[in-house]
């Protein structure tokens, strides 16, 4: 069909395409997370909540909620809360899954209201940044124009600044913001039962494919369901990148791209 | 305010109702239902619904069915805020979740609503060119082979990119009559009216007050050209009835 995404179907095991990386120590991914636990390292799951209570999240360093208010502004409300949907926590046991020691907050920027949801979306990263966090999860996107100068100056800010965006690609055609710019991790679902395993996309804008087809994910309740989507594969890059930041401390957001290139399935050697 | 002349007052009124009549929900309702079906039959599923985002933005209201459950869960709003098609209206994100029965706040929220509790789902924002999420396209239990999941995912969210359109144009043409006639009643004469409508490109955006301003022009070139504006409406609302 002509019309899916540019980028529906370039991790097919079938059909990716051989990229050329850079010369890491072998094997790859023992050099990037082979005893890493993520500790040292915050990362920020921006979504619907996260019941920090779950047996697979194990706890959080830390949670706020960014409520939109009446004068069209945002504001923060700092505690715990519970997860909305169930989504939010899915992710961060997903991180948890992959890095176990990393300091895990969740900034809950969906709520009860479709108004004010980019303003929302922008608070959350603005809190993060503001905030010494290292690696944010991002499992959300707009097509908004209104909002692609905000959200491109503050991926910018967040690059220079060493903070990861990780960022969902959409299933609907047509570009999305955050993912879409370069200053991101763009993460789609690919085939395979392997959290570890990424294939790196050499035709961007979507960068990453990771495990994000039916995978079974914590859910509300202290439950867990089969799920499927880009917004499930978002978590296990960032999962990675936390590994792979508490190993290799200070790397910059395009020495950790490189990095997830060459420890790609599809990278060459 | 200053009374309008006759001709402008009568066209207005005309288009108002012509308008509402070519747009009016029924007929939404039916393109959105022959959306929901092709896509039941496409993915083999259960049902499918299409909810729509309330005007203020704090619910969903299933506007569209087709199989199981579908007559029980039209007209039945949820809020944004919960359950899984909430989440994806919120994230403007598409995922599919699997044994949601296992989900005890989603079973018990399904099942008072549609007596019909799903084993998978499938789930897109529809949304419009300017990025706004108009509502969810939902599929309850399509049957697909193993590794089909994210492929469905994506085809789905290119159909919902075709059913937002069609949403989004039902909702230019429904506003168009309240619209003018907004600008109507708030203008002090012929001049005011015109600021009125400039006034609207300002507050509703091009395409809707664009559209008012088109028919004010017609209007004002004369009686010919009033008669052509409504010719061209009633061409279009005998159309519109001809396709329910």
């Amino acid at each position: 069909m002509s019309g899916l995404p540019a980028w529906a179907g370039a991790f097919d095991p079938d059909r990716i395409e051989t990229v050329a990386a850079l010369p890491l120590p072998l094997p790859v991914r023992d050099w990037a997370w082979g005893g890493a636990t993520g500790h040292g390292v915050k990362v920020a799951v921006v979504d619907s909540g996260v019941e920090a209570d779950h047996p697979r999240v194990g706890g959080l360093a830390g949670a706020v909620s960014i409520e939109p208010n009446a004068d069209g502004g945002t504001k923060v409300v700092e505690g715990l809360h519970e997860d909305l949907v169930g989504h939010g926590t899915a992710c961060a046991a997903i991180i948890r899954m992959l890095a176990p020691d990393a300091q895990i907050y969740s900034v809950r920027v969906l709520g009860s209201n479709l108004k004010g949801r980019g303003a929302t979306f922008l608070a959350g990263i603005r809190w993060a940044l503001d905030n010494g966090i290292h690696v944010v999860n991002m499992s959300l996107s707009s097509k908004s124009d209104q909002w692609f100068g905000p959200l491109h100056e503050i991926a910018d800010e967040a690059y220079f600044r060493n903070v990861m965006l990780v960022c969902a690609a959409n299933n609907v055609p047509g570009p999305t913001y955050p993912s879409q710019f370069a200053s991101v991790f763009s993460v789609a679902a690919r085939p395979g039962s392997d959290p570890h395993a990424i294939a790196y996309n050499p035709r961007p804008p979507v960068e990453y494919g990771a495990c994000g087809i039916d995978v079974d994910v914590a859910w509300q309740g202290g439950g867990s369901i089969v799920a499927t989507g880009n917004s499930f594969a978002t978590p296990h890059v960032a999962g990675l990148i936390a590994a792979l930041l508490s190993k290799h401390a200070g790397l910059t957001p395009f020495q950790v791209k490189a990095v997830l290139q060459a420890v790609a399935d599809n990278a060459e050697g | 305010m200053t009374t309008p002349s006759p001709e402008l007052a009568a066209l207005l009124v005309r288009i108002g109702d012509l308008a509402g009549q070519a747009t009016r929900p029924t007929t939404l309702r039916a393109e959105l239902a022959r959306a929901a079906a092709s896509v039941r039959q496409l993915l083999d599923a259960a049902a499918c619904s299409i909810a729509l985002v309330e005007p203020d933005g704090g619910s969903l209201r299933f506007f569209a069915a087709d199989g199981a459950g579908s007559q029980a869960i039209i007209d039945i709003t949820m809020p944004v805020g919960r359950g899984i098609a909430g989440w994806v209206a919120m994230a403007g994100q598409g995922i599919a979740v699997g044994d949601v029965s296992r989900d005890p706040r989603h079973a018990r929220d399904v099942a008072e609503a549609t007596n019909y509790v799903p084993t998978s789902i499938l789930a897109v924002p529809l949304m419009d060119e300017e990025g706004a999420v108009l509502g969810v396209i939902e599929v309850l239990d399509p049957q697909l082979g193993s590794d089909d999941t994210g492929r469905a995912l994506d085809v789905l969210g290119t159909v919902g990119d075709q059913v937002a359109s069609i949403v989004r144009l039902a909702q230019v043409y429904d506003n168009l009559g309240a619209a003018l006639l907004r600008a109507l009643t708030q203008a002090e004469d012929e001049a005011g009216f015109g600021d009125a409508l400039r006034e609207l490109v300002a507050t509703e955006g091009d395409e809707l007050a664009g559209l008012a301003v088109a028919f004010h022009d017609l209007a004002s070139l004369g009686s010919d050209a009033s008669i052509l504006a409504r010719r061209v409406l009633e061409e279009v609302a005998a159309f519109a009835r001809s396709r329910r």
